[in-house]
């Protein structure tokens, strides 16, 4: 095995945990070091001695310091200490470390057995689903009023209404337990009166809530798939058991990029990928709360590819959302030859934009619809920043996309390929490109 | 569409009727629904028109204009080997700090290469992204000139040449200016005449926050010296609304020996009588102000623990009006010599709170005998405190205590990676043989791994400032051999600074 610094850093909880393992990740505050495929382990010395296991798989970390939060900077510092020095690693495994090892097999094994297992009281759990699905309904009836109430009032009346009457909403439906309906509301409210162009994007998001609860309606009508998505967008969760469940689609998957928002005390983490040898885009996203960011993914790289990762998609028709499952959380190979990238790319915008419509007929509940361009530069049409290809079609870059002085630094005036999303096939947000053989993805938390 | 949402802004109670709006492919298909409800029809129609609109979205060729193009660089480019390794400093993003700065030092320019990797992931903060405009490669450069906002801001830095007179007598520029402290330390590098420099300090002033205003003191004390016109402005300024700027000004002024600075002694050392008293055998009695009376406000003396201290208020208000007074009052007062008097007011009931105030009393009068005995006297490791001390001086001031404390083979005095950045930054860097003394000094105290372990700020910091590739490789060697660094320290550095392991 063999660890790289970035791969460390990577997996480093908060900058002052990384920084506080770099200081102590010297051989003479280790003893016993020792590593095998599976695990990394050692006795931290210090004012005390503690004992320190890394179980790479997971990833997962055991050390005997009284710190809640893991990894912590003993564990942080072993694998600092491994990777500049994997020669250190010569101690044998201790036996409590195989012990927690099968221990973890063992708990991981019977989650699986859980899983396939049947459900308890099936009568029960049909009258609890039949319950919920009338509880969603009445809350699209009021839904359906409020945006209608709207509309006749007007977007600008509407602008100025209480923030209590918009709660109370968005209370109601999260109460119809239609939590997803709830957040586009929110959204919606957000966006109400801010920045340039509100009045078209609150628009555009009000009609598609509207046609969204139009397709509800006539759900019977749907493929079972379709209303799958839906439920989806309403705010019926799929259990991570479920989706676990679904094969598995190995890699390697190519890290596109990856950003955390944190947002009135949840975390929220997007990772897109690509799979490397069908260009399949995917996305994880994954929530943590304010008490336990660690449970977000850690370990990935922009630009990297995670050769054993395997992806379990959310929806096997129309595949998008995925849970990522890594074997191992320091498999991670860099880029040299980005032939097969160029393959998966749209060679102009007008190609480009049909492979959109497709997946867009496909899954017309996304949220963001994904595409790879090649040849794509950037151009000014009327003082605005704007994407053009090399038949000179033009793209639109998204109005609230706030990267657009980072976008320019990094491409300058050369042709790149470009990665892309969309809510609506008409503006874009370029999140990554590929200039000359540099894979260079944005910050999509920061406003440059 | 634009009508549709001309309509739904308006509302439809207000606005007129909208299907002279719709295309006729989706009246057909409202026709053929009925509606007890206008709004869902409305959404219906907007939905039908969005849609469509959206579905059959398909790129058009239009007219467009291409971005100007890249400006030739007018800086030096980088040397391959530099190259690599500014790579290297790259992903150390707590390094880039000092590697933007040695550019701007040098001239070099940032290849687009690295220019654009930085800016992918965004991982600078905002004082380096300013380094990062000031470093100015032809990619930065014309990214500003792109951005109406920034050009507005920074068009003009683009190289030294823009502080020409003309810029200085042009205020809303040096207004845009004066709260970038990047841009204010810059100026100072530039090696304009002391004239420029206090015009651009007297004209400035008022615009600069605390920080800012705090620079510019550090510089014009310098230039004080034979300078009763610029004595006599920073006096007019001594009202200032923030306390620790009033403090500063009036510590500046004292040393000045100027009628100004009279009065203040005179009006310190009434002061001090009040709580220091001879007695016999060379000792002294110390008490300390109970309460900040309004005769020690007038002296800038103020309840705010700067040098991070923790002693309790009455000793800190004590050791600001020593420090304000300096050794050679004390020895007045005392009736003894400077160096003696610093011996009894660090054996005084207060000397070991004291001791601090002591060390900032002989720096900032610089009182070489003061600063020896102080030395000789207490050994602790006072880094953190002088580091704060120095921050608040000239360059050339702190590189003279530098130089003493090497003297008195006071390491554990400066060994703090602040202190080593602020030089090289301000262009003082350790070289020669007060390197290499300091550099043995250094060893020996890693070797004893006292309180702190050398990470990478650390080390790019101490390698900037003393320009390591100058040193004896023996020395080098010794620190190795005591095996405090790690490999991955060693390796990083040796390929930074080129500088080849042990002969």
């Amino acid at each position: 095995m063999k660890l790289t610094q970035e791969q460390v850093e990577s997996l480093a909880p908060d900058p002052g945990t990384l920084k506080r393992a770099q200081k102590i990740a010297k051989p003479s505050n280790y003893a016993n070091i020792g590593a095998s495929d599976r695990a990394i382990w050692a006795e931290s010395l210090g004012s005390s001695n503690y004992t320190t296991y890394i179980d790479i798989s997971g990833p997962a970390y055991k050390c005997s310091c009284p710190v809640k939060k893991l990894p912590c900077k003993h564990a942080m510092g072993l694998m600092v200490l491994i990777a500049n020095q994997p020669e250190l690693a010569t101690a044998p495994e201790p036996e409590e470390l195989t012990d927690w090892l099968i221990k973890r097999d063992s708990a991981a094994k019977a989650k699986e057995t859980k899983k396939s297992g049947e459900v308890k009281d099936p009568k029960a759990q049909a009258k609890r689903q039949e319950q919920r699905t009338q509880n969603v309904e009445a809350g699209i009836i009021e839904l359906r009023k409020f945006l209608e109430d709207m509309v006749r009032v007007g977007l600008a009346e509407s602008s100025k209404r209480s923030q209590d009457l918009w709660q109370d909403m968005q209370k109601r439906l999260v109460d119809a337990q239609a939590k997803g309906l709830s957040g586009y509301l929110e959204w919606i409210r957000t966006e109400m009166g801010q920045g340039p162009q509100w009045t078209e994007r609150v628009f555009r998001a009000l009609v598609r809530l509207h046609a969204m609860l139009n397709a509800w309606d006539n759900k019977h009508n749907l493929s079972p798939a379709m209303v799958q998505q839906l439920r989806e967008r309403i705010g019926w969760n799929q259990s991570k058991d479920d989706v676990l469940s679904n094969p598995a689609v190995p890699g390697p998957w190519f890290v596109i990029n990856h950003g955390t928002k944190y947002e009135s005390g949840l975390y929220s983490q997007t990772i897109w990928l690509m799979h490397q040898q069908t260009g399949q885009f995917a996305m994880a996203l994954n929530f943590a709360s304010d008490f336990n960011p660690e449970a977000l993914e850690k370990g990935f790289q922009n630009g990297t590819l995670l050769p054993i990762a395997s992806a379990h998609f959310y929806s096997q028709e129309f595949p998008q959302r995925i849970i990522l499952k890594r074997s191992n959380a320091f498999e991670m190979e860099w880029v040299d030859c980005w032939d097969w990238l160029e393959q998966h790319s749209q060679h102009n915008f007008e190609s480009a934009a049909q492979s959109l419509q497709k997946q867009r007929i496909q899954q017309p509940f996304l949220e963001y619809w994904p595409v790879l361009v090649k040849d794509v530069r950037i151009v000014n049409k009327d003082e605005q920043l704007t994407l053009a290809d090399t038949d000179g079609r033009l793209l639109k870059i998204a109005s609230d996309f706030t990267c657009q002085w980072q976008l320019l630094a990094v491409v300058g005036k050369n042709p790149v390929t470009m990665f892309m999303v969309t809510s609506d096939c008409i503006s874009f947000s370029p999140w990554a490109v590929l200039n000359n053989g540099q894979w260079l993805a944005l910050n999509m938390n920061s406003e440059l | 569409m634009d009508e549709l949402i001309k309509t739904a802004v308006l509302g439809l109670q207000n606005a007129g009727d909208y299907d002279d709006k719709l295309v006729d492919d989706c009246k057909a298909i409202l026709q053929n629904q009925s509606y007890d409800n206008d709004a869902r029809r409305f959404l219906d129609a907007s939905a039908l028109t969005l849609f469509q609109q959206e579905y059959s979205a398909i790129p058009q060729i239009d007219s467009f204009e291409e971005l100007p193009d890249i400006p030739d660089e007018t800086r030096i480019p980088m040397s391959n080997q530099k190259m690599t390794e500014f790579s290297q400093l790259l992903q150390k993003s707590s390094a880039l700090r000092f590697g933007l700065q040695h550019l701007l030092q040098t001239g070099e320019y940032l290849p687009d290469t690295h220019f654009a990797q930085l800016m992918s992931e965004m991982k600078l903060e905002l004082s380096n992204r300013q380094r990062l405009a000031l470093v100015m490669s032809a990619r930065s450069h014309w990214l500003l000139t792109m951005n109406g906002q920034w050009r507005a801001y920074m068009e003009r830095v683009i190289d030294v040449q823009w502080l020409s007179q003309t810029d200085l007598e042009n205020e809303d520029l040096l207004v845009d200016f004066s709260n970038t402290n990047v841009f204010l330390q810059t100026y100072f590098l530039l090696g304009l005449t002391v004239e420029q420099r206090v015009g651009f300090t007297q004209k400035v002033w008022s615009h600069c926050k605390v920080e800012g205003r705090q620079l510019l003191l550090r510089f014009a004390r310098e230039d004080l010296k034979n300078n009763p016109q610029l004595v006599e402005w920073l006096a007019e300024q001594s009202q200032d609304k923030s306390n620790h700027i009033k403090r500063e000004i009036i510590r500046t002024l004292v040393t000045t020996r100027t009628q100004w600075a009279d009065e203040i002694y005179q009006a310190g050392v009434a002061q001090l009588a009040l709580y220091v008293e001879k007695k016999l055998l060379r000792k002294i009695e110390v008490q300390v102000p109970e309460e900040l009376t309004s005769e020690l406000k007038n002296l800038a003396i103020f309840d705010q623990d700067y040098l991070n201290t923790n002693e309790p208020k009455p000793v800190q208000r004590l050791g600001q009006l020593l420090v304000i007074l300096g050794p050679d009052n004390w020895g007045k007062y005392l009736d003894c010599a400077s160096e003696s008097a610093m011996e009894r007011l660090l054996k005084s009931r207060f000397g070991k709170e004291l001791r601090l105030y002591l060390l900032e009393a002989a720096i900032v009068h610089e009182h070489h005998k003061a600063f020896k005995t102080w030395c000789a006297k207490v050994d602790v490791y006072a880094s953190d405190s002088v580091q704060l001390i120095l921050e608040r001086l000239s360059p050339n001031h702190g590189a003279r205590i530098i130089n003493w404390a090497i003297a008195e083979k006071r390491a554990n005095l400066i060994n703090h990676s602040k202190i080593w950045l602020q030089q090289s930054e301000q262009g003082q860097f350790l070289t020669g043989t007060q390197a290499s003394t300091f550099f043995a000094l250094w060893c020996q105290m890693i070797a004893k791994g006292r309180r702190f372990y050398p990470d990478y700020d650390y080390l790019y910091a101490l390698m900037g400032w003393m320009k390591i590739t100058q040193l004896e490789t023996k020395d080098w060697q010794a620190l190795q051999d005591a095996e405090k660094i790690d490999g991955g320290s060693v390796s990083l550095m040796q390929t930074l600074f080129n500088f080849s392991q042990g002969k």
